[in-house]
């Protein structure tokens, strides 16, 4: 216990400190993602070869700083000779494109289902949440693969079957979240004004569960990056010629014993990835939930 | 003559907030005689619960600073004390009663098992004697059918049986000084006036020093010896009971007065204060009242106004305080 | 006055967690919040309805306002049944009456700029231009007491009194015909309750608004309103002019309510005491036969406990349901 305190101010110096230290977490995610955002932006310039350029005389070059590495390979290369920091630059084009993709697509789909069935309530409620717990209890895998098999793959596939995976995490959030709005006073002062409903859905109900929303996005972004990756593992990803770090870890497969780089490289990519795109959440969470501030 | 009770000096309280330091208390002192009962009063903003919850470090301290020159119960200092002995302070010396009941007992705990606890780890008795204490307390609180509700949980308890229960807590350790933080707010007028006259007779019959704080001024008109008002962190005027309901001589307290709904006199036009409480984030230089008050002078807007005692007994914070106050 | 009254109500209950078995098609474990209540509302008056939480006051006020079902009985508004009204048709009927919340800081969305907020009745049900809504808000905005300033700021901007400010002010910039405002001081800080109490005033004379509002405070309530109806557990026990209901109170929870409000004079009486009452609320899911209030009555007789008393007149306005009342 001190002298009483005077009336100051916070001192800037402490209030920058204070910042980073509050958000260590979040830019750590965003850095990340940011990095990775690039790669697939400037893939072209970044990248030192075309990513599918086959060079046979110089197969399974280990990295740069191993024994027997160039720096014309960062890297390394693949059995065909192909450059894997180039593979891996292109295939965050395809990792986060599907990300994207699915994110938007599921949250469309899976928001709308948490909006009806929370506002709602009642046999609409019933229903949706049925339907939730329906797909919750699907092996995914198993119903991706079906769906992929007889559709065949390529991009929009690819995307639809993963926001199938992740669409479930926000119909659940969301249907939460609106029911606690829904009886907020001011959704009922809007009720009692006479406001349409959709009109309450779209201005009073939507903007107030749009953070949770995009917390979910954040980790969903997360997992659906990883499941593009099991699925182009499991050869029913996007295809093509287009490298993707699915892809690439299922041609390293084979290659573990003697050119273990083929397949940790894309895997530290898939990682981080969904490393940063949790860590975004978990910030993002702990940023908007009032129970976690002050 | 004993020396004080409670004797807090110079007592400051800021929290750091997103938005800057808040001040909570500034610069209070305030003594409390054996036996006396005071009520601390003030709107939402002015520091009266975080007075009383300061005094045993209640406060979340990793946002907290609370400085003060002095900070005594029953003679004892409270400065520097280690957090493990001022918890054996609680309950034997110093007992809480919190606003809500609700979120103050713990859901999963019975009410017994609750209200033991206290007097098995204070006054180290035994599981049967502690049951026994514990329904001749519940009986004294007026909850019926004491030997059926000692086995209950919180949750199966109406707020009125649920306030009697954390009265009977805060007695269980015949405590000297009993500290109540608006316990009747959340209360219904007809249960609260039974809350009132419980905790009054059960003061009378132990002689124990209390301090109600409520944002109610009508609540503490029977109840307190002494009225301490508190605007924005200070305390402005504490005087005797009687002589604050008849004579404020703050403008900020007559202004409070004036506002109170009275039963007496419903139908006589009331006058309000106008404008707005301050916001304790955003510190004024001078009184923090002026802004709002129709007695201010130059000297109001740039110097403090210090707490001085006056000849009628009182102290207060004012350089233009109502004339009537010293006829 | 012969006037058609604002709000003509006949043996109206609201029933909760009603739950029909899928299988015998019987209700089951319904609460009855407001029991067989008449009430009348006339033009231009202030109706305070005060009782202690539970009482169904402002479940009264909502099924006035047509926004909880109503499970028996008829309303009226302005002489028009709206009992069954439904859909559209209610919606377009809602600028007529509107309510004033408790809590300030939940009844505004928090993600709608004041403008907007005050806007929102007039965009529902005007076709005005952008320009008249615009003229319409700052006014409305000026009449209750907000600067100009604050229609492009968000609610968390501002504290409880001037929110309840917004608050207002959205119910009434449509002219309401019936204003229902459920407790919307209990919020707030004593020094900022008479200003609010001081706007619904100016904004009756200046709007000649008619008000049912609803209060736990009776102290608060004599001064203001023109006439008090006291609830108990679901039912009006007492209603009359509030001068009658101060000067003659003849139900003795209204009795007990006016004893037990505190009162800012020390030297005041203790022979009140005699009158508080004893035991707690009886759960609204299981009210007490007879009178409902007999179980906590000071002055409970035989025939309370077998049969309801029903309203007996007291002469003027006064009424009030009690088997110890006589017909003035």
């Amino acid at each position: 216990m001190t002298v009483p305190v005077a009336d100051r101010p916070a001192s800037r110096p402490f209030a920058v400190r204070r910042f980073f230290a509050r958000h260590t977490i979040g830019l750590i995610g965003l850095t990340i993602l940011l990095c990775a955002v690039s790669a697939a932006l400037f893939a072209p310039w970044i990248a030192p070869h075309p990513p599918s350029a086959v060079n046979l005389m110089a197969r399974l070059a280990p990295p740069a700083w191993v024994e027997g590495g160039s720096m014309t390979h960062l890297l390394g290369t693949d059995n065909l000779g192909r450059d894997i920091l180039s593979r891996v630059i292109y295939g965050a084009q395809v990792s986060l494109s599907v990300g994207a993709g699915a994110v938007v697509l599921g949250a469309i789909i899976g928001s709308s289902v948490g909006l009806l069935a929370g506002y709602f309530g009642g046999w609409v409620d019933a229903v949706l949440s049925f339907l939730i717990n329906v797909q919750l209890s699907f092996p995914f895998t198993l119903l991706a693969i079906f769906l992929l098999a007889s559709f065949g793959g390529g991009f929009v596939s690819v995307v639809v079957v993963v926001a199938l995976a992740t669409w479930v995490n926000y119909a659940r959030v969301v249907r939460g979240q609106v029911m606690s709005v829904t009886n907020q006073d001011y959704v009922e002062a809007a009720r009692t004004v006479g406001v349409p409903t959709l009109r309450i859905l779209r201005h009073y109900i939507l903007p107030n569960i749009l953070s949770p929303i995009i917390v979910v996005a954040s980790f969903s972004m997360a997992q659906a990056i990883l499941t593009e990756a099991a699925l182009s593992f499991l050869g029913v990803g996007v295809g093509g010629t287009q490298p993707s770090w699915g892809m690439m870890l299922n041609d390293g497969r084979n290659y573990l014993q003697n050119a273990w780089w083929m397949t940790a490289m894309p895997g530290i990519a898939t990682a981080l990835t969904v490393l940063a795109g949790n860590l975004c959440g978990d910030w993002l969470q702990d940023r908007t939930d009032p129970r976690l501030r002050k | 003559m004993s020396g004080p009770m409670l004797d807090v000096q110079n007592l400051s309280v800021t929290f750091q907030s997103d938005g800057g330091p808040v001040y909570a208390v500034r610069d209070l002192s305030l003594r409390l005689a054996p036996g006396e009962v005071i009520g601390i009063v003030g709107e939402s903003g002015s520091g009266k619960s975080v007075t009383m919850m300061s005094v045993l470090r209640l406060l979340d301290t990793r946002r907290t600073e609370i400085s003060a020159t002095e900070l005594a119960v029953d003679g004892q200092s409270l400065l520097g004390l280690p957090a493990r002995a001022l918890q054996d302070l609680r309950g034997p010396v110093v007992s809480y009663i919190f606003q809500d009941p609700l979120t103050a007992l713990n859901p999963l705990l019975t009410v017994g098992r609750q209200l033991t606890e206290g007097m098995r780890r204070h006054a180290g008795l035994g599981r049967a004697e502690a049951r026994a204490k514990a329904l001749d307390l519940l009986r004294r609180v007026g909850i019926p059918a004491p030997e059926l509700r000692i086995d209950q949980l919180p949750h199966q308890l109406s707020g009125g049986m649920r306030q009697r229960v954390m009265i009977a807590i805060a007695l269980a350790c015949d405590p000297k000084l009993l500290i109540a933080d608006e316990p009747t707010t959340a209360l219904d007028v007809t249960v609260q006036a039974e809350i009132v006259r419980l905790v009054q007779s059960i003061q009378a019959e132990r002689g124990m020093a209390m301090v109600w704080v409520t944002h109610d001024l009508a609540l503490l008109a029977r109840l307190a010896d002494r009225v301490v008002v508190m605007y924005a962190g200070r305390i402005i005027e504490d005087a005797p009971a009687r002589t604050l309901y008849s004579s404020p001589a703050h403008p900020y307290t007559a202004g409070l007065l004036a506002s109170t709904s009275r039963i007496d006199d419903p139908f006589t036009e009331q006058t309000s204060i106008p404008g707005m409480p301050p916001d304790p984030r955003r510190i004024a230089p001078g009184c923090s009242f002026a802004p709002r008050c129709t007695r201010a002078l130059a000297q109001c807007q740039t110097v403090v106004p210090p707490l001085v005692q006056q000849p009628d007994g009182r102290r207060l914070a004012c350089f233009n305080p109502l004339p009537e106050a010293h006829t | 006055m012969t006037a058609v009254p604002v709000i003509h109500a006949k043996g109206l209950t609201v029933e909760f967690g009603v739950r029909r078995s899928v299988l015998t098609g019987r209700k089951a474990g319904a609460v009855q919040a407001v029991s067989n209540v008449d009430l009348t509302v006339d033009r231009g008056e202030t109706l305070a309805v005060v009782g202690e939480s539970g009482c169904g006051k402002s479940t009264l006020g909502r099924a006035l306002l047509r926004s909880v079902p109503i499970a028996q009985g008829r309303l009226e508004f302005m002489g028009k049944d709206i009992t069954e009204l439904e859909g559209d048709a209610l919606r377009a009927a809602r600028h007529q009456f509107q309510m004033v919340f408790q809590d300030p800081y939940a009844s505004l969305n928090p993600k709608m700029k004041i403008f907007e907020t005050l806007a929102e009745p007039l965009r529902v049900h005007t076709t005005d231009s952008a320009a008249t809504i615009r003229e319409r808000v700052m006014d409305m905005m000026a009449a209750a007491g907000l600067a100009p300033d604050f229609a492009s700021r968000y609610p968390h901007e501002f504290s409880g009194g001037q929110r309840q400010r917004v608050a207002i002010a959205r119910a009434v910039i449509l002219r309401p015909d019936f204003v229902v405002a459920d407790e919307p001081l209990s919020a707030l800080d004593v020094s900022l309750q008479l200003q609010i109490l001081t706007l619904f005033r100016q904004l009756k004379s200046q709007f000649s608004l008619t008000y049912l509002f609803i209060s736990h405070d009776l102290a608060r309530v004599f001064g203001f309103a023109d006439r008090i109806a006291v609830m108990y557990l679901g039912k009006i026990v007492e209603i009359g002019t509030a001068r009658e209901i101060y000067a003659a109170p003849a139900h003795p929870y209204t009795r007990a309510l006016i004893a037990a409000a505190p009162s800012p004079d020390p030297a005041r009486g203790t022979e009140r005491d005699a009158l508080t009452l004893r035991g707690e609320l009886p759960s609204p899911a299981n009210p007490p036969k007879g009178c409902r209030f007999h179980t906590r009555c000071p002055l409970a007789m035989p025939v309370c406990s077998e049969v309801e008393p029903q309203m007996v007149g007291l002469g003027g306005r006064h009424a009030a349901a009690c088997h110890l009342v006589t017909p003035g």
